[in-house]
Parts: structure tokens; sequence; C-alpha cells
């Protein structure tokens, strides 16, 4: 019986680790990644429009208590920041092939 | 003083010799590279539009659409930057507080638009006509002005407008400019910003083809009619303040006025620009 409760015990507990380990990001640190890809984008000269609204709309969220809408327009940004900083890196390596050939 | 011997004199000339037709090469070789993109980039549009004559690509979008052309040349008749030509020449003539006017920095009173851009050695970078006019301001003691529009764009107006009809000529003879060069083909030919679009896509592979209301006009003659009197602004604007529209419109931020990304590329559109006449300012929808 010991034995019983002692493994359902150690079962919650790993449960509870496990579930720990899969929550997503706080709104906060997806906001302070979603910055660094921008500038990353940014020093490359790859920066997109709306990334740095989005950014900023996540703070205001956050300061306001809105921690799941913050979360959701940071993933936004954070995507954004993503999609420019890999635009950037292609382009700079590949450009020269949309020169047209005559 | 110690002679030194005649051999030895020889092998420094040969050196002093080598070295200068090193150089000389060197800006051969650039400016070859860089007439090789112009006749090709002719070529394309010549093949897109084959009835356009070459000097009429200066027109813009109305070298390539008949009714547009209509239209502008009947706006030509009052034209919507004649006002800020004028106001151009009175600021152009104001003096400072120095009581130096921009005539000053300018040659020829101010029919210089044709030696810009340019690639200054000195300072390493472009030099547009408006840089050098705020330029030209700093080293008399005022500010520098704004450089999307207003004072700035009307100065340069007036500096275009009695610049009409000498020819575009950029030069590409060093390391430093042909790294510009380069610089601005890239900038040029990228795709930018969320909508993945460059300017070469609009203004190459569509130039001629609707975008919504408006008829996309092709990249060769882009900038020798800048600045524009442009209908949707309502006043008359520099090249920069386009360039940053441009790039808004493809959901990339923009980059600042005279800033090293859109000097170099106002350097690349113009040298491939050559050939052609200055004919600003101008007006556009």
């Amino acid at each position: 019986m010991k034995r019983k409760i002692l493994s359902v015990s150690v079962m919650l507990v790993l449960l509870a680790g496990v579930g720990e380990l899969r929550a997503e990001p706080a709104a906060k640190e997806l906001i302070e990644q979603a910055e660094a890809k921008r500038k990353e984008a940014a020093a490359i000269g790859f920066e997109w429009r709306e990334t740095a609204s989005l950014i900023k709309s996540a703070r205001t969220a956050l300061e306001g208590g809105q921690e799941a809408e913050a979360a959701k327009i940071a993933w936004q940004a954070l995507d954004e920041g993503e999609q420019a900083l890999a635009q950037g890196r292609y382009m700079q390596q590949n450009w020269e092939t949309l020169v047209p050939k005559l | 003083m110690k002679k030194i011997p005649l051999n030895r004199s020889f092998a420094l000339l040969v050196v002093l010799a080598a070295m200068f037709a090193a150089v000389r090469v060197e800006a051969a070789d650039y400016q070859a590279r860089v007439q090789a993109d112009i006749q090709a980039f002719r070529n394309y549009f010549a093949a897109q539009f084959p009835d356009v004559k070459f000097a009429d690509y200066a027109d813009g979008v109305y070298a390539i659409d008949e009714d547009s052309r209509q239209q502008w040349k009947e706006m030509e008749e009052f034209p919507p930057y004649a006002l800020s030509v004028e106001d151009g020449k009175a600021l152009f003539e104001k003096p400072f507080a120095n009581g130096k006017t921009y005539g000053s920095c300018f040659a020829n009173g101010g029919a210089v638009r044709q030696n810009y851009p340019y690639y200054d050695e000195k300072k390493g970078k472009v030099v547009t006509l408006e840089m050098a006019i705020n330029d030209c301001r700093v080293a008399n003691g005022e500010k520098p002005l704004a450089c999307k529009a207003g004072d700035i764009a009307k100065i340069s107006a007036y500096m275009a407008f009695i610049s009409r009809g000498n020819p575009v000529d950029v030069k590409v003879q060093s390391e430093g400019a042909y790294k510009a060069y380069m610089k601005g083909k890239e900038l040029f030919y990228a795709k930018h910003g969320k909508l993945n679009m460059s300017c070469a896509g609009c203004h190459m592979q569509y130039a001629g083809r609707r975008l919504r209301a408006e008829i996309l006009s092709p990249a060769l003659g882009h900038t020798t009619h800048f600045p524009v009197y442009r209908s949707k602004w309502g006043e008359i604007g520099t090249l920069h303040k386009r360039y940053g529209g441009c790039s808004n419109d493809t959901g990339a931020k923009s980059f600042a006025p005279q800033s090293e990304e859109y000097c170099n590329l106002e350097f690349f559109e113009t040298a491939m620009s050559n050939g052609l006449i200055f004919n600003g300012p101008a007006s556009r929808k």
C-alpha cells in the first residue's frame, strides 16, 4: 500500500514537472525574443514595417494585465522577426540570381 | 645630395609606372563593369517596350503610356511645381545669418544637378544633391533641413530646373564607389518586406502593368526628373521620400531619407540612367 502511494506520488510530481516544461513562454519572454529578432533583422536592413508596433502593442497589453493578449501579439511579432531575418539572410546570399539575364 | 644609382632609379621608375597603371586599370575596370550593367538594363527595357525611344525614358511612366502622357503634357502648361521652383529660387538667394548664400557652395549659380549623386572619396560615401544642400547649410552655421519635402525639395527643384538638359553621367571609378554602387544594386534587386517585393519586381518585371489604378513606371530614367510634385502628396517631395513610400508599401520598414541605403540606391539608379538628361522637377500622380 505504501509503495502504491509512493509510486502515485512520484508519478504526480513527474507529471507536474512535465506540465511545467510544456507551458507556453510567458508574454514578457516572448516580447524580449521578438525584440531581439527585430533587432537582428534591422541590423541587416530587413526589418518589416509592423514589427516594432506589434511589440509596442504587446508591451501595452502586458502592462494592462492582459497576459494572453500580450502573448498572442508577441507571437505575431516574433514570427515576423524570424521571417524577416530569414528573408534577409536568403537575399544577402541570393539577390544576384534575381537580376534579369539577357 | 647623394645620387641614387642609375639601375635603382630605373627600378623605382618601373615600380611607380606599374602602380600608376594598376590604378588606371582598376578605375577602367569598375567603370566597364558598371557600363555592362547599364547596357543590360537598357536592353531589358528596349525588349519590353520596343516602340519607346531611349530619350523618352526620362519622362518616366509617361514614356510608356500614351493616355497618361497626354494628360501630363496638358498639366505641363501650368505645372504644379512652378510655385515650388519660385520659392526655391528665393530660398537659394536668401542669405544665411552669416551673410553668405547657397551660391557660396554651388558653382554656376546652382545649375549643378548633373553633378549628383557622386561618390566622395574623402567622405567615403555617396553625396546627393539634398545632402550637399544640407552640408552647405551646416558649413554656414545653419541647421540642416528635413529631407523629404518642404524647403529642401523647393531648393532642389530650383537647382534641378536651372540644370535641365544636362546629361546624366555617374562615374564609378574606385573601389569605394563600386562598393556603394553594388550595395545600391543589391537593394534594388533584393526582395524586402512582408510582401516580399523588390524595386526590380515592380519597375522592371511589372513595368507598364497596373497596380490598382496606377501604371508602374520603368526604372530606366527613374531619378532624372526628381524632385517631383506628386498629386498624392499635394506638394513637392524628394526622391528619398518616394523611396520611403515604396519601402512602406512592400511592408518593409523604410530607411531614413539620406541614409546610406537610399543614397546607394540613388547612386545605382542614376548610373543606370546614364545617357539620359536631367529634366526635373516634374509632376506625377
